[in-house]
Parts: structure tokens; sequence; C-alpha cells
């Protein structure tokens, strides 16, 4: 297996290394450069923390594979969703329900109370598009009398709630519950006939806001 | 045994060749055991049949959001979590990506996850939104890209590009690439007018935006249902097997 | 009869001390590479500082050529490949020659390795800011660069493995295994990451397609860091820590463990990158284990290291070399404890996109890799220019400014990583998302941006003192530096023992 063409004879056999390892002792032979070698053990600590990494990862992939123990993807996602609905669940069952009712939800809409908190969720989730005051902007005016899908609260809570995709309004029915889109409604009415500088043309029927 | 292998490896480290060789097939074996199995089993990715090719536009849309870099701070890779589902829509399937070359899918968040980008928003949003960022969201920390609006698209590279992407596999026939150009100023058009019809600026139908507008717009929605918006699959108790 | 029977060569040399094999280092390559890895350090970096700052100042994005999206690939190439690389050509050079006691084979391949290199990086600072990109993260290059980068590796690796075969030297120091682990590996993932079909000069798809082309990009990219990060700065560790410290290393059995079980386990942890994405879950679960077991084996470099200084740990204190290097490997074992954690499915879907990654990625590049190179760098400059370092107070300087520019910069980005992993995934007591807007999870981090930048400056500000540092040295330095010379005798009594049987000549 000589492999190296240099000018010098091949080496002779180094001493062998010490079957037991020593401590601090430079290995006879072992000289690079000056650098020099010792035969001290690995540490133990060492080694068995090696070996449990080895042995704890064919563990680990049977466990997911074979005995169940740890949950997949899919089995994390579905308990997520359980504990998501659970608290859901709970959360309507502990609070009165929000009506959405068209009488209901038009009486919530008046109340000035509302209307504040409403304006609060308007400023970080639809001003981007209809502008700061509701005079419209990417999206429609909302201060006008002119509805593209309705301007009766019940029909502006659907279109918060289910959005109206091909024309870009995003739904919020999972970012917003049904009273924080109650509140939304109630500031819309709040602004109705504000005429605010800078409003867009009508778009849409004219209709009683 | 040990203290051979000890003794062994002295002698290895007289030959280099051996050394080198075995080196070789050391670090050969990890990347081929995860390579192989995920080309050949075909179920590892999963055919969806709604998945189809970009169009022309879409595909140089995706160059330029390659060349400008999104995938720096944007993922396109919903993470099956309840939080992510809720936040931006149904998580990402292995079908789904199967035309990406290369894949976009991101490794940083500095700004939102765009796998479901398409639809949210209407043409003008993202013309005002790459024009001037603040001015959709006015806290907004990404860099403006107004060039877009103003530097002319390149429709004559499309058909050199769309021939590169069928030779690495993505079915488009020769008619489809003859028409290539046609079929893009058609789609450029179309955006061009409904962005000036919704009181966005006029004349966009050869700039670089209505190519990047068109691509964001087809993010994502291979997959979606019809009818359904965006939010209402999210709430749907999707597996990942659910899809197969 | 009389004549005398023609002697043995080991005669020869026992009676003929004078008869010497003399050949020469060459290290000229070596201060070539030296130069350059403090020039493109500070380019690097510079831009690395830029778009620090246009994360909470999107003002600082400067038309096209200077935006964030452009500007980060520029940044990571440069510290990755221009800045490390050539402080690891350095360090190959300079130790080869010497643990082979052999010339590099060829100083025209040097020289082609050397300036082909510089060439890749130009052309790497004028195409990125164009856009011109594959956004394959550290792999952004256009196919023309990757062709280049493939035949200067290729004349590197002839040149390399030449100087192996005909040195004089007959066994390979442990340093030499990861040199060679190195550039086998790192020649395997360019040519599998880059395999794409031209559509223009300066355009071209990957061949893979979306979970395939993620999972070669994640070996790759794992990977750069495992075998372009780690291996070479292990090797390069493995000679000028013990040439340092004056001190032999720790353990050779634990040398020849950890060196296998590196390099056997660290290219099966790549899907980690991507857990929970769409790659087959049996792939990332894979890349997980496989990076819980890369645990040890990692520290068995960190070990050998910190060990080796047993019974010189009074030297840190008049040493800034030593000092570099323990802080250097000392972050080193951090990084390599906190990489396994964070490829834990249930802690990455915590930390995966946010600036933990960050925070992880910079005490590696920051802590590890640029300590380990100026610690190098001020243990070659007296010997590669024959001259004293010019001020060792700047050196002092350089590494306090350093040691605390990288936790200024670490420790904000931790925070900012977990605060944001902990908004996104929020509910709230009606079960919908406390923060639906992303953007109130991007304003809530902002300042830590402002801090991350602190902490950055103070890094560059004593890579820029280590710039003075070299210049000022070099200007004292003698106006002729020829090569080393070496002699060893031409004999099997010479060899045995190594450094024993020569002596280095006076120039």
């Amino acid at each position: 297996m000589s492999e190296h063409p240099n000018p010098h004879p091949a080496p002779e056999a180094d001493e062998p290394l010490p079957l037991e390892p020593t401590h601090d002792h430079p290995i006879a032979g072992h000289r690079y450069d000056g650098i020099r070698e010792y035969d001290n053990p690995m540490p133990r600590w060492w080694v068995m923390i090696f070996w449990a990494t080895i042995i704890w990862s064919p563990l680990y992939i049977l466990g997911e594979y074979v005995f169940d123990w740890i949950p997949t993807y899919s089995e994390r996602l579905a308990a997520q969703t359980e504990r998501l609905e659970a608290t859901r669940t709970a959360y309507t069952a502990a609070n009165p329900t929000f009506s959405t009712e068209p009488a209901a939800l038009a009486e919530y809409a008046t109340n000035p109370d509302h209307a504040a908190e409403g304006a609060a969720l308007y400023a970080t989730t639809c001003v981007a598009c209809h502008g700061d005051k509701g005079q419209g902007g990417i999206g429609p005016n909302l201060t006008d009398d002119y509805w593209i899908h309705g301007g009766t609260p019940e029909q502006v809570f659907a279109v918060i709630t289910k959005g109206v995709l091909d024309k870009g309004m995003p739904p919020q029915e999972a970012t917003l519950t049904d009273e924080q889109r109650g509140q939304l409604v109630a500031f819309i009415e709040s602004i109705h006939g504000s005429n605010p500088p800078g409003s867009k043309e009508p778009q849409g029927d004219k209709a009683e806001g | 045994m040990k203290q051979t292998i000890f003794r062994r490896h002295r002698q290895l480290e007289g030959w280099p060749l051996v050394f080198t060789i075995l080196v070789t097939v050391g670090i050969l074996v990890g990347g081929l055991v995860e390579f192989i199995p995920l080309v050949l089993v075909k179920d590892n990715v999963p055919r969806i049949a709604s998945v189809k090719p970009f169009t022309p536009l879409e595909a140089v849309g995706r160059d330029l959001y390659i060349r400008e870099g999104c995938v720096n701070c944007h993922s396109q890779m919903i993470r099956p979590f309840r939080a992510e589902i809720e936040r931006y829509g149904d998580f990402t399937k292995a079908g789904e990506t199967v035309y990406e070359h290369p894949f976009l899918w991101g490794s940083k968040r500095t700004g939102p996850d765009l796998q479901r980008i398409g639809g949210k928003y209407p043409n003008l949003w993202h013309v005002r939104h790459m024009e001037d960022p603040r001015s959709t969201n006015p806290q907004s920390i990404m860099p403006p890209y107004a060039w877009l609006l103003k530097d002319d698209l390149d429709f004559a590279v499309i058909p050199g590009r769309l021939r590169a992407l069928s030779r690495v596999g993505v079915p488009y026939t020769d008619a489809e690439i003859a028409d290539a150009v046609a079929n893009a100023e058609r789609q450029a058009t179309a955006i061009a007018q409904d962005v000036a019809a919704q009181g966005g600026p006029a004349g966009l139908e050869r700039k670089e935006i209505v190519a990047l507008v068109a691509y964001l717009q087809r993010m994502g929605t291979d997959v979606r249902t019809s009818q359904a918006p965006a939010g209402a699959t999210a709430t749907d108790v999707a597996t990942p097997d659910s899809v197969h | 009869m009389e004549t005398p029977a023609s002697p043995t060569p080991a005669q020869t040399a026992r009676r003929a001390p004078a008869q010497l094999d003399v050949f020469r280092y060459d290290d000229g390559i070596v201060r070539m590479f030296v130069i350059a890895t403090v020039t493109w350090g500070i380019v690097g970096m510079l831009v690395g500082l830029l778009i620090a700052v246009q994360m909470p100042f999107w003002k600082a994005n400067l038309g096209p050529y200077l935006t964030f999206g452009r500007l980060r690939p520029l940044h990571t190439n440069a510290v990755i490949f221009a800045f490390a690389g050539n402080a690891i050509f350095a360090a190959i050079y300079y130790s080869t020659q010497r643990l082979c006691k052999a010339r590099m084979f060829s100083d025209v391949m040097s020289r082609v390795h050397f300036w082909g290199w510089q060439a890749i990086i130009v052309a790497a600072a004028i195409t990125l800011p164009l856009g011109l990109t594959t956004s394959k993260e550290y792999a952004e290059l256009e196919w023309p660069i990757d062709l280049a980068i493939t035949v200067v590796w290729v004349v590197f690796a002839v040149n390399f493995f030449w100087t192996l075969y005909k040195r004089r030297e007959p066994h390979m120091y442990v340093a030499l295994w990861f040199y060679i682990a190195t550039i086998i590996t790192v020649a395997v993932l360019h040519v599998g990451n880059s395999l794409a079909i031209p559509a223009s000069l300066f355009k071209s798809y990957p061949v893979y397609a979306g979970v395939q082309d993620a999972l070669v990009q994640w070996w790759y990219g794992h990977n750069a860091v495992a075998f372009f990060l780690t291996t070479p700065f292990l090797g390069l560790m493995y000679y000028f820590l013990p040439k340092a410290a004056e001190r032999p290393v720790f353990s050779y059995r634990l040398s020849i463990i950890h060196f296998w079980s590196l390099v056997f386990i660290y290219i099966w942890a790549g899907p980690h990158h991507l857990n929970y994405t769409a790659l087959p879950e049996w792939a990332a679960t894979l890349g997980m284990v496989f990076s819980v077991m890369l645990w040890m084996p990692s520290w068995g470099g960190m070990i050998n290291g910190l060990f080796t200084l047993r019974g010189a740990w009074y030297k840190l204190r008049d040493s800034v070399v030593l000092r570099m290097f323990v802080i250097g490997i000392t972050f080193y074992g951090m990084a390599t404890f906190e990489g396994p954690l964070l490829s834990v499915k249930s802690v990455n879907a915590l930390s995966h996109y946010t600036d933990w990654t960050v925070a992880h990625v910079h005490a590696g590049a920051l802590g590890w890799n640029g300590f380990i190179i100026f610690g190098m760098i001020y243990w070659l400059v007296p010997r590669l220019w024959r001259t004293e370092l010019w001020s060792p107070r700047l050196a002092n300087w350089h590494f306090w400014l350093g040691t605390l520019g990288i936790l200024v910069y670490i420790i904000p980005m931790y925070v900012a990583g977990v605060t944001q992993g902990l908004m996104w995934r929020a509910f709230d007591d009606a079960g919908r998302l406390v923060y639906p807007d992303f953007m109130e999870t991007v304003t809530q981090i902002v300042p830590l941006y402002w801090v991350r930048v602190v902490g950055g400056s103070m890094y560059f500000t004593g890579v820029l003192l280590a710039a003075v540092n070299l210049t000022m040295s070099i200007r004292n330095a003698p106006k002729l530096l020829p090569d080393p010379a070496v002699a060893m005798p031409l004999s099997p009594a010479g060899r045995h023992g190594g450094d024993g049987g020569h002596a280095a000549l006076a120039d």
C-alpha cells in the first residue's frame, strides 16, 4: 500500500499505540511540526451521552411510526384543533351569546360605546383599504349612502364576516369574534354621513345606511 | 477490538487515498438515503390535480420575486399548526410545490407568510403596497419597490424562460411557449385595466409590477376549494392526509 | 576485496549528515490570503451593518441595488465565502505545508486559486446587487459563477492532494483529515445543489422542484455550515491552538472518534431546516435524530480544544491569540448544543422563521468563525511578516469589543425571536389569535433590531482595529520576506520522530 513517492524510504513502523489509554503521556512517533498528542481516554461523560443519543434516536423513530408514543404532524394538528374548538365552545358557553339576529344587531349598532370599541378595531384591521375616516381608498367609501353589498347592519356584518373575495375584502370570521364584528358595524354606522375630506366617489346602489 | 481500531487508524493516516475514499463514502451515505426515496417513492409528494404550472406572466413575475429577494423576508410555507392556519390559511401541501423551480419556502418571516396571499387583496392594493408599503400599512418596515411601476417588463425573455422550465420538467407545450408572449400581454392588460378601474395608475400593462401582481395573486390559490373564501378553509379540520 | 561495498542509504545518512533534503515553504500565498481575509471581512460586515440598519429603518434601503433583499445574500456570501473562505485557505496553505513537510505542489495553482477566488467574490459583489440570483440560500450565485467556483475548487483540490502525495511526513495529522473532508464534501455539495438549466447568461432554473429542491438545498445549506464553517475551522484549531499554547493535543483517540462521527453524521442533519414543512415527515425526523446524535461529535472538538489548554490557562493572560481561541471554541460549544436543540421539532416550532435563528447563526459566525480567524491572524502576522505585532493593546481592545459586541448582538436577537414566536401562536380566551395583525409582532421587536445594530457596530469596530494593527505591522516588516527553508536528512533514521531530524535554516 505504499503510495507516496517521496524521496525517503518508507517509515519504520510506529511504536504501537498502548492498548489502554494512558494519561498525559505524549504518544511516541506523534510529532507534527512540533505538535504532539496525548493518548488520554475520551471523557466518560462524553462517551455516555454519545451512546445515549445513539440509543434514543431509533427509539424516537419507532415511537413515531410504530408505537405511537410521539404524535405525527397530523396528530398534533388534530389535537391543537380539538383544544381550540374546546376553548371556543367554553367561551361561548360562559359568555352571553352575541345575537346576530338582524334586529338585535341593529340595536347593538346604535350604542356609542360599541362604536368606540369598533373604532379601535377599525384602526388596525380596516384602515389600510377604507381610509382612516372611512373615506375609502382601495376599498369603497363607508360614509356615504351607496353600498355595493347592502348597508343594513345585517348586511355589513355579513360582508365583514365572510369577506368579498373577488373584490379583495378579506373575511374576518377567523380573526374577530361575532361581538367584535358587531362593534365594527356600530362604528361604521356611527360615521355614516360624516363626509370626511377626500371621500371616494360613490360605488354601488343608493340605500338607507 | 477497540484497540485495534485505534491502531489500524494509524495505518490509515499514512494512506491519503484510502482515507479520502472512506471520507467520500461516509459523506455520501446520509444524503443518498434521504434523497433517493424522495425521488423514487411517489407517495412522498402526492400529486394534486388542480395544481397547474404558472402562466407565462406569473412565471416571469416569480422571477421578479426572486430578483428582488422577497424570499429573504417572506416564507411561502404555512406549517400545520392551528395558529398558522388561523393566521394565513390552510397549510402548504407537498403537491402544491411540484412546479416550483426553485422552491421559495424561505427561512425567515420578517414579514408575513405569503403562501395564501393570492386573492386576499385587490390588484390595486398590491400596486400601492409595492410602490409604498406605508400607504397600505403605516407601520410597515418593508422597503418600497417603486421602480417596478416604472421599469418595463421584458416580454421577450418569456419563451426562453418557459423553454428552460420545460427542460427541468414543467409541462409547457410547444404551442404554449409559442403563444407565451401574447398570453402574457393579455393577462398583463387585464390586470392593468383592473388596477386603473379601481382608481389606480393607468398604463401599467407593460410594467414589471403587473407580472409580480399576477404571481402574487396566483400564490396558493390552486388548492382553494371553489366558493369557499381563504379564511373558510382555515376552519376545516384539514390534516396532511386529507388531500391525498 | 579492497573495494568497499556501496553503503546502504541508512549508513550514508549516519555517516554523512550533510546530505540534506532542503526545501522552502510558500508563505507568500498565505500572506495573500490573510490580507484578503481581513479586506473581505470588512466589506462583508459593512454590508451586514447596512442591512441591520435597514431592518428597523426602511429608508436605509437605497434604490433597487441596495435593498435588503439583494444585499442580504451579498452579506452572507461575503462573510462565508470571502471572509471565512480566504481565512480557511490561509490556514490550509500555512499548516498543510508544515504538516506534510513539503512545499505546496504548484505555486501556479496556488495563485490561480487565489486570484480565481477573488474574481469570484468580485463577480458575486456585482451580480447580487443587480438581482442576478438563484435565491437558494448561500448558493445564490448564478450558473457561470458556479462553474468558475467548480474550476477553482478543483485547482485547489489537485494542489492540496498532490501536496499530500509528495509529503515527507509519513502520517497525516488530524488537521489534514479535516481539510480532506472539507475539500471533498464542499465539492460534492456545490455540484449537487447547483445543477440547473440555464435560460440565459444570468438566469437558470434548478433541475429539482419543490420538495426535492428544498431537501437538496438544505442538504447543501446545512452542510455548508458543516464543511465550510466547521470542519476546516476544526482543522485550523487542531494546528494553531497547540502551536499557540505549546501544549500537546488532549486526546488522539477522541480526535479519531469525533472526526469520523462528525463527518458521517453531519450530512444527515439537513432536513431539520424543514421541520413541519411539506417535506415528508420521515425525512424531517431523520434530520432531527441525526442532529441530536451530532451533539457529542461536535463537542468532541470543543473538548479536545479546551482540554489542550490544561496547564496552560495562565498563558491566556498575556496571549490575545489564546483568549480569542478560547472564546471561539466556547461559542462553538454553545452553538453546537443549540443546533441540536433547535432541530427538536417542538423547539423548532417556536424558533423557526424568527430571529432566534439569526442569533444562533451569529453566535457561531461571530464567535466561533470570527474569533478563531482573528486569533489565527494575530498568531500568523509576526511569523509571516517577521515583525512584532504593531500594537498588542489594540488587539486587546479588539478582543473585548468583539466579545461584548457578540453578546450585545445575540441577546436582543434571542429575545426578539422568542417574543415573536410566542406572539404568533398566542390565542385568547375566546380562541382567537391575540395578535391577528402581523404588524403588531414586528413593532414589538423593532427596538431590539436597533440594539443589534449597536452590537454589530462594536464587533465591526474591533475588526477595523485589527485591520489597522495588521497594516501597521506589515509596514514595519522587512522588505524582503524569503520563503522559510527547511532541511531534512535523507535517511529513515532521521524520519522517525518527525521534528527531531530537521532544523529550520537561517535565512
